[in-house]
């Protein structure tokens, strides 16, 4: 049957269905099917725009729920706690300890192999969307400040966003990027043409890459995990493959320079300008000494490694920063591999960072410290202090509701406060 | 670009847009976009291809005239030296190089396969024998011929069309007028491969390179999911770029060949090739079984020219053994299915057999001897290739893990959809007609909207090749 404009009925039934489906769409996505406690490398690394639906979607939560207190975290593979799922990630574990213990919750937008151009183009993009970046924390490699040859590229993922953003310091930057093979395969012009001016347009493009992965998930066809999640000394193939040379140069002994013509500590201090007036916590990343005894016992490395400490402390106390080394803090036996953790260590490590977060006095003007101040009479660090011990104290019942109701906007309530029948002021 | 690429949807659209602008030049449109399509792969690749266009114009129109056997073989060997050349360097001179020592000069040469060689020069081949063999007239006009050539709706993966059947419908091609029905079947037609593409061959795409990844360890009833998973994941890549081609051909008024019809019910070999690949099959048929003396010269004569045309078969899809051992396979399936009928011959009990329930157990076992040759298809080390064939009759290893049941689920799922698609196809007459008549537009828009829906949720970022853009 045709209409009066020629244009079959079903064609225009069709039309607003499909218009009514996006509107349900973009109104309706839960958070938890484009940001799982953490960003999701598998979808992102296909499609880098996707990582800027992630923070809009993370952005509308926050104005949702009326998140006014919440740190970020943005790092490499170690914060994005690879190679595990991310329900054993460290943004899992700590968000498990906010919620026991009310305090802040935590945005973990690590990505694996990004490097310090991508954590400051990140905070730029951070900025761009109104996702405040007053509580920030990033984890440091020695890796990064290794000499680059020319690779791996100083922004790795982001190059388009930080040439865009702030193209200035793109400009520093840009002949070693262009060096880069890594970063050959840049993505393709049409295709950034249709994703960022059409895609963007239209709900069910612009998270097509995130709806598909969720569909996957539902019929248990998708895979979140990263690699092999056994601990390092059950992978009777990790040696030989730490000797690979991309292995052998994240501890390489060579001298590095510690100044503006290293790109790590170029890009280092733009975030430190960027973090003024706010706070940043800068760890260095638990590495696994009996694995890579050899190589961290070389004079070298111990040399630089100092030499590396004392230029971060420096650069802290220049820039009012909180930086802590963090390399010797994990047990060998929860490690997964050279850099990585298992799941219990991922736990283990959740709670020293909240013990760091805490004792720095990041949270000092928090609400959330107050309240915890208030409501129990006690000091927010002393609070956290044993939480590295805990087990799972959430019944799993109730954290599907509470993601539920917080992936609908209907949160007002915490899981603790579920569970103890309070509601928070 | 795949007909799966926003790039394609594009120049399609742009393309479909002229074409009917620009009546009395459409040709001219439709040549210019065949270039602009075909430029996607390479300069050099569309050079190759006017150039084997052109060679083989002057061919056809010289086939006619005195000493036409030797402009018709000229053109034919050129063709064929083109698609050796590229294609089969490497095979051959690694090869000879195990036999005899070959210069290192000619081994760095690399020389790369242009994209869709092996289907365009069998379509050049074809229409230089029909010129000779005086079944079609030669073709007198380039722009009318390069459009037969390079259509873009198949100049790619195929279907491989004959000139008697193409190059007319090429000639009426200014006479079409629009027609609102002849769109919407062509849409309809293109939907059904993308669908098939994007949600079925790219999601099945990883599941199988993960089997095969780790083929060497993988355990008997593994080797039979992997087998299954890929014979699903080939039929739904490769029909869903032929019902593409068809569904760009209705669009612009062509009607190209089937290459596909439900392969999986086939009951033999015979049947299957009747199915699979159909305007493949019928070339290896009509250019090579025929000429080598078909079934003509006896029985075991034509046993052997079926086995030794399948096999040439195989070695068309690819330059490696494997591939020739999967044609040989194909082709000792298609010799012992003569025999056994032969031992047959006409007896009650052979009558008996043609009767329900026995064509689906017949379809399910030779479902079975399909996807043991899909294994041969689709792996390359040959060492790897005997274990896991060995594996997989004898079942040696019967391991399994907890997935195995996800697997079979899977798999009946995929094949009862494939039942569903046959019978579809089988009664597409009369279900269009109730769709167009007794459905309610609501119903129908629901339905479009909900395909549109689920399309854009699987157009992926990274575009998976067709896998016979490969051959």
């Amino acid at each position: 049957m045709k209409t009066k404009t020629g244009i079959p009925s079903s064609l225009k039934y069709g039309l607003v269905f499909f218009v009514l489906s996006q509107v349900l769409l973009e109104l309706f996505l839960p958070l938890s099917l484009v940001y799982n406690y953490r960003i999701d490398y598998n979808i992102i690394k296909d499609n880098l725009t996707d990582i800027n639906r992630v923070l809009d979607r993370l952005k509308l939560y926050i104005q949702r729920n009326g998140i006014e207190d919440y740190i970020i975290i943005i790092g490499d593979s170690v914060a994005y706690s690879g190679p595990g799922g991310p329900l054993q990630s460290v943004s899992y574990y700590m968000n498990q300890i906010s919620r026991e213990k009310s305090l802040p919750p935590v945005f973990n937008l690590a990505i694996p192999a990004a490097q310090m151009g991508d954590f400051y183009t990140l905070l730029l993009m951070l900025d761009q969307k109104g996702i405040s970046t007053d509580k920030v924390i990033i984890n440091l490699l020695y890796a990064g400040f290794v000499k680059r040859d020319p690779d791996p590229p100083v922004v790795y993922w982001l190059e388009r966003e930080l040439k865009r953003l702030d193209p200035v310091s793109y400009a520093q930057v840009a002949d070693a990027l262009l060096a880069s093979n890594e970063n050959k395969n840049r993505p393709d012009p049409f295709e950034t043409f249709l994703e960022v001016y059409v895609y963007n347009w239209i709900p069910v493009l612009r998270y097509r890459d995130f709806l598909r992965a969720g569909l996957f998930k539902a019929f248990g066809a998708y895979n979140e995990v990263t690699g092999d999640i056994r601990p390092w000394y059950e992978k009777p193939y990790l040696k030989s493959l730490l000797q690979d040379p991309v292995y052998k140069r994240q501890f390489d002994p060579a001298p590095f320079a510690l100044d503006d013509s290293n790109p790590n500590v170029f890009f280092l201090k733009r975030i430190a300008e960027h973090q003024r007036g706010k706070s940043l916590l800068l760890f260095m990343s638990p590495i696994n000494r009996e694995l890579m005894a050899e190589e961290v016992s070389k004079p070298g490395f111990l040399q630089n490694f100092v030499s590396l400490n004392d230029f971060l402390k420096d650069l802290a106390s220049e820039y009012s920063f909180v930086y802590r080394d963090l390399s010797n803090v994990v047990p060998a036996h929860l490690f997964s591999d050279h850099l990585h953790l298992v799941s219990e260590g991922y736990r283990y490590f959740a709670g020293i960072l909240w013990k760091e977060i805490l004792n720095s006095g990041i949270l000092h003007s928090s609400k959330a410290a107050c309240r915890i101040t208030a409501r129990y009479g006690v000091d927010p660090k002393l609070w956290i202090l044993d939480s590295s011990k805990a087990t799972c104290p959430v019944d799993p019942a109730v954290l599907r509701f509470d993601l539920f109701r917080r992936s609908w906007g209907m949160n007002l309530r915490t899981v603790s406060d579920l569970r103890d029948g309070q509601e928070v002021a | 670009m795949g007909f799966h690429s926003p790039r394609f949807f594009v120049l399609l659209l742009m393309a479909a847009a002229f074409f009917f602008i620009a009546k009395g030049k459409r040709l001219w449109v439709l040549a210019i976009f065949d270039a602009l399509f075909y430029l996607n792969a390479g300069i050099l690749d569309l050079l190759l291809l006017f150039g084997a266009a052109a060679v083989t114009f002057f061919s056809g129109i010289r086939s006619r005239g005195p000493r036409k056997k030797a402009w018709a073989l000229l053109g034919v060997t050129a063709n064929l030296l083109n698609l050796a050349f590229f294609k089969y360097y490497h095979f051959i001179l690694g090869n000879v190089s195990r036999l005899i020592p070959v210069p290192d000069m000619l081994l760095k040469m690399n020389p790369i396969l242009p994209i869709g060689i092996s289907f365009y020069t069998f379509q050049l081949v074809s229409y230089l024998v029909d010129v000779y063999r005086d079944e079609v007239p030669p073709c007198r006009s380039f722009l009318l011929f390069w459009v037969y050539i390079s259509f873009f709706g198949q100049v790619i993966a195929g279907p491989i069309m004959r000139a008697s059947d193409f190059i007319p419908q090429v000639e009426r091609t200014e006479r079409y007028t629009f027609d609102l029905g002849r769109i919407k079947s062509g849409v309809a037609l293109f939907t059904v491969g993308l669908v098939k593409k994007l949600v079925f061959a790219d999601t099945l795409a990883p599941f199988v390179d993960t089997f095969f990844a780790r083929a060497a360890d993988l355990s008997s009833i593994d080797l039979w999911i992997a087998g299954y998973l890929f014979a699903f994941q080939i039929y739904f890549d490769f029909s869903a770029y032929s019902d593409m081609a068809l569904g760009i051909g209705t669009v612009f008024g062509y009607e190209l060949a089937k290459n596909f019809d439900s392969p999986y019910v086939s009951q033999n070999p015979p049947e299957f090739w009747r199915r699979w690949h159909i305007t493949l099959s019928t070339w290896i048929r009509d250019y090579l079984y025929i000429p080598l003396g078909g079934s003509r010269r006896g029985f075991a004569r034509g046993i052997f020219n079926v086995v030794i045309a399948m096999t040439i078969s195989g070695l068309w899809h690819g330059a490696a053994w494997n591939f020739v051992l999967w044609g040989l396979y194909h082709g000792l399936l298609s010799a012992a299915h003569r025999i056994w009928r032969n031992i047959l011959g006409n007896r009650s009990f052979a009558r008996k057999l043609a009767g329900f329930p026995f064509p689906l157990f017949n379809s399910l076992v030779f479902m079975q001897f399909t996807v043991v040759g899909w294994i041969l298809f689709r792996m390359r080390d040959l060492e790897t290739l005997f274990r896991a064939v060995r594996k997989m009759l004898t079942f040696s290893d019967l391991t399994y893990g907890p997935h195995v049941w996800y697997y079979v689920i899977l798999v009946s799922g995929l094949y009862i959809l494939h039942l569903i698609e046959y019978f579809v196809r089988r009664n597409a007459h009369s279900l269009s007609s109730f769709w167009d008549n007794n459905v309610p537009a609501p119903i129908k828009g629901l339905v479009y909207a909900g395909i549109v829906f689920v399309l854009c949720v699987f157009l992926r970022p990274k575009e998976n090749a067709f896998i016979y853009f490969k051959f």
